[in-house]
């Protein structure tokens, strides 16, 4: 969908052309449950807080100034709904983070730990799920959503240079961990 | 030294992904290997998705939003309106006191009867009710 019918899309929500507002659905829906699922855990949560994200995009969508990308626009609106989401529910594990990430142990590896980590995807996915939601959050915009360093910035008023430290450091933690997890394999053998 | 050596491996990668190849003696490093397979891990699209049923109930929220939008507008313009009507009812006793003296001598003088009348409307409808219920 390019720009032009984006822009022709919006007009039309304005008008309250629902089939229109079904056609962004069927787009942003991805986009909005990757950011929201990375910052609330739970599968029923996280579908709750994608309905209200949208829901907030209808009702705000003539507000939408045109300054930034749509998909900016909505991944804010996401980002911000899911954290609030968190912070009504008190279940933000994530204040506490210490700053040196990269040595930061895991959790110890129990036999469902360890039969997780021959599924190497699914073993990043726990990793990435005990980082704390901003490097997640980063993670996801960067490489899932392939937004850029400036995108980022947008999306979560994240200064660059945090970004760039953020994902620098998600990313060493995550390659250290899969380097152990193949030397161990390796050894095994 | 540890430090430059990631912090180039990742650079490398992030020019690789806006699709600059820089070619460098480090891509052949397992450290080089294992932030490609990172890198290819990280793309991957999560198992986890929305359910097919997702669009359906956002649209029916949406509607209900708007129900209830409708809803709220309509009895805040209510309330105007009878607001409205119940300043101008005042007013016109006011302005008009002289004219409606006869009205109150004679409510005065029936006021029994006018009492009798009103509870009789409110005893029909409160029977009235009931019987529907039943």
């Amino acid at each position: 969908m390019s720009m032009d019918e984006e822009n022709k899309i919006i007009v039309r929500i304005i008008k309250g052309d629902m089939s229109a507002f079904s056609l962004l659905v069927d787009k942003y829906q991805n986009l909005i449950f990757h950011i929201t699922r990375r910052i609330v855990p739970e599968q029923m949560d996280a579908e709750d807080v994608c309905q209200e994200v949208f829901v907030k995009i209808y009702k705000s969508i003539g507000t939408f100034k045109y300054q930034s990308k749509l998909s900016t626009w909505i991944a804010s609106i996401a980002y911000f709904t899911a954290l609030n989401y968190l912070k009504k529910s008190k279940r933000d594990f994530t204040e506490d983070y210490p700053e040196n990430l990269l040595d930061m142990e895991m959790d110890q590896d129990d036999p469902e730990e360890l039969l997780i980590k021959k599924n190497t995807s699914e073993y990043i996915n726990r990793l990435i799920n005990q980082l704390p939601e901003n490097y997640r959050v980063v993670l996801t915009l960067y490489h899932l959503e392939e937004f850029s360093i400036e995108e980022i910035n947008e999306t979560i008023g994240m200064p660059v240079g945090t970004v760039k430290n953020y994902l620098f450091r998600a990313r060493k933690m995550l390659k250290d961990k899969i380097t152990n997890q193949l030397e161990g394999d390796y050894e095994e053998r | 030294m540890k430090k430059d050596e990631d912090y180039r491996i990742q650079e490398i990668l992030d020019q690789k992904i806006k699709g600059i190849n820089v070619p460098s003696e480090i891509t052949d490093t397992e450290d080089f290997k294992a932030y490609e397979l990172v890198h290819k891990l990280l793309k991957k699209e999560p198992v986890a998705h929305l359910p097919l049923s997702f669009k359906a109930n956002v649209l029916r929220r949406i509607e209900t939003e708007k129900k209830k939008m409708g809803d709220i507008r309509f009895y805040w313009l209510l309330g105007v309106v009878s607001f409205i009507c119940f300043m101008a009812i005042i007013s016109i006793f006011i302005i008009f006191k002289d004219a409606f003296t006869s009205v109150w001598v004679i409510a005065e003088r029936f006021k029994g009867l006018v009492l009798i009348a009103i509870a009789a409307i409110l005893a029909f409808n409160f029977v009235e009710k009931k019987s529907i219920k039943i």
